[in-house]
């Protein structure tokens, strides 16, 4: 299991032009749903924003990762972007974002190993270090090298 | 297509050298301690048989530490081939590459000979498995009987008449170039002795220059061995330093390996930047070169001497002008650390800061 | 003296914010120079299960939950502080020394 099985390199993109949060949830489902891992996009989508009413996931250093789990989802899998403007997220500290990961989990998969390598590629995001090498990618390459080099075994 | 192969070559050169580097790190550091412990007893080549009947037993000991040491260090191309072999073709190729390994170890075609014993192994054998269709009946002996004989014939055959060739004309060619060399413009020679021993660590071109400037020892002439003492230590000691002064761009197994490279350049063992040499030869080898290079030429034209063979830090205080011998090779250690970070680019690779492993479980439970 | 906390993490969904709480909480520890053994209850199942010896060991139990806490009878009789799962998210130092305070009080 690797990386590149939920993060792809197609769903890996730069300069998104969406300005405010639902806008870029709803952009990002878009691709979701034409790589075929969404039955339903309204459902998703639904479940995205359920989640965010609860509390935010702007998990602060301009980081978010909204995320739904329903099963309209086929297959669990992360779309990243990074956006040309700032978004406003209600961040817990209280910075807009420009680095995204939208999650779709499936409920299908409880105990797949897809799963698994979302929550390890989440808490990586805790670490600074990544945190700043994502900020400065520039091709799909580098964002899933990052992720690589931190010892995801499966 | 090209770059495809590029990265299975690499991978299986990886395996092999993760398998390996407990083995250098196992010999290097029981040799330091042999080494390092001769030295108080004012010995410094405690690996001379001499020692064996010495009627001190700790000297006893150590001279048997140096050739244990020597043992785990002597297994290093052998076992880099069996495990390059392996990463190819599973546990088929590991016989004829350990073969193949322990042949190129003792033509003297160093490390490149091991990589090309296992990388020849571990290919025949998938090949024969592959390509050699038997009946039913007959199927199994091609696991149990043909891999491992034909494997192994065509790894040992093409090592020794192939491979071993030019590596040892090469070896022949060198040393009389060098000798011709010696009257001319020391410091240029010096300068290339340095490359030299920069440019392989250890293999062939390195022990051509490294023997040659010892044999010229008996003769009286000692700058050669001077530059090459000198060049034999920068590689190891920059790349080690590049690791501390770089984390970023090294992974965890390269960093432990700079660590021991470190160690290694401390007492004089150029294999030490092997695993980095192996990882990235374009990024290193030329930044080994310079550093080398460097060194060597700025410690003949400073003019410090080393009359003995001796390259490891016991042996500097025995040296002729030793502050310039040293300062020559903090230069040349500082070209080959910053070189080699250099050109290794941007770091990247961010790696996960251990938190989970370092866990001590026996102070939780204090 | 190092001070030993355990925690437990989980949130939702179990896929996201239980595991960088768990993360976060490890990496605050370890800034302060204490030790915390974290267990998460995420979608895939209880990881690092924290056993009774663990449980003996801690000073105190943190909860950063916004779910049950499964199998939540093993913490009987500790000092636990319940905080949201987004609060070590946010700042993990706090939530340790404001469950060190509660036992420092008492």
């Amino acid at each position: 299991m690797e990386v590149k099985d939920v993060l792809s390199k197609d769903r890996i993109i730069f300069n998104l032009d969406s300005d405010t949060k639902e806008k870029a949830i709803v952009e990002l489902s878009n691709i979701l749903m034409e790589q075929g891992f969404l039955l339903n996009k309204d459902e998703y989508i639904k479940a995205v924003l359920q989640r965010e009413n609860h509390s935010t996931t702007g998990i602060g250093n301009n980081i978010a990762i909204p995320h739904g789990k329903s099963n309209s989802v086929t297959k669990s899998a992360i779309v990243f972007a990074k956006t040309k403007k700032d978004i406003e997220w209600e961040s817990l500290d209280e910075k807009p974002v420009n680095l995204i990961f939208l999650l779709a989990i499936s409920e299908l998969d409880q105990t797949n190993g897809h799963l698994r390598l979302l929550s390890q590629i989440a808490s990586k995001l805790m670490d600074d270090d990544i945190v700043l090498g994502l900020q400065k990618t520039q091709t799909a390459d580098e964002v899933i090298k990052i992720f690589n080099e931190g010892d995801i075994e499966l | 297509m090209v770059k495809k192969i590029g990265s299975e070559l690499k991978k299986h050169v990886l395996t092999g050298i993760s398998y390996m580097i407990p083995l250098v790190i196992a010999g290097a550091v029981i040799m330091a301690i042999a080494r390092v412990g001769g030295s108080f007893y004012g010995i410094t080549d405690i690996w001379d048989s001499n020692y064996a009947e010495n009627s001190n037993g700790i000297i006893k000991l150590l001279h048997s530490l140096d050739g244990f040491g020597g043992i785990a260090l002597g297994l290093m191309f052998p076992v880099i081939a069996a495990f390059i072999g392996y990463s190819i073709a599973d546990k088929l190729a590991i016989a004829p590459a350990l073969v193949g390994g322990l042949l190129a170890k003792d033509i003297g075609s160093g490390f490149l000979g091991a990589l090309a014993a296992g990388l020849i192994a571990g290919y025949a054998c998938l090949l024969i498995k592959k390509h050699i269709k038997l009946p039913k009946a007959a199927a199994s002996i091609v696991p149990v009987f043909l891999v491992p004989v034909l494997g192994t014939l065509i790894t040992v055959l093409l090592i020794n008449y192939v491979i071993g060739i030019p590596f040892a004309n090469l070896n022949f060619g060198l040393e009389n170039w060098l000798n011709g060399l010696s009257g001319s413009n020391q410091i240029l020679m010096a300068a290339i002795i340095g490359a030299m021993v920069g440019f392989d660590l250890g293999g062939p071109v390195n022990k051509a220059a490294v023997t040659t400037a010892m044999a010229l020892l008996a003769s009286g002439i000692y700058a050669p061995n001077t530059a090459a003492q000198v060049a034999i230590i920068i590689p190891p000691l920059g790349l080690g330093l590049a690791t501390v002064l770089a984390k970023r761009k090294y992974n965890t197994e390269l960093r432990e390996a700079g660590k021991s490279s470190l160690v290694m350049g401390l007492v004089g063992i150029s294999e030490g930047a092997i695993p980095f040499a192996v990882e990235s030869p374009l990024k290193v080898i030329p930044a080994t070169v310079l550093g080398s290079a460097a060194g060597g030429a700025l410690a003949v034209g400073l003019g410090s001497i080393n009359q003995a063979p001796i390259s490891g830090f016991y042996g500097w205080f025995t040296i002729i002008q030793w502050p310039l011998y040293i300062l020559s090779i903090l230069i040349g250690t500082l070209i080959v650390a910053g070189l080699s970070i250099l050109l290794r680019g941007n770091p990247l690779v961010v790696e996960d800061k251990v938190e989970e492993d370092d866990f001590d479980e026996a102070e939780w439970e204090a | 003296m190092k001070r030993k906390i355990i925690a437990v993490t989980a949130c939702a969904t179990g896929v996201a914010h239980t595991f960088m709480a768990a993360s976060a909480l490890k990496k605050g520890a370890k800034l302060m120079g204490n030790l915390i053994k974290v267990e998460t209850q995420g979608a895939t199942g209880v990881e690092n299960e924290l056993t009774e010896k663990d449980v003996n060991i801690a000073e105190v139990v943190i909860f950063a939950v916004d779910t049950k806490v499964r199998n939540k009878g093993r913490f009987d009789g500790k000092i636990i502080l319940e905080v949201p799962v987004n609060a070590p998210i946010k700042n993990a130092e706090k939530v340790i020394s404001d469950a060190l305070r509660l036992i420092d009080e008492k």
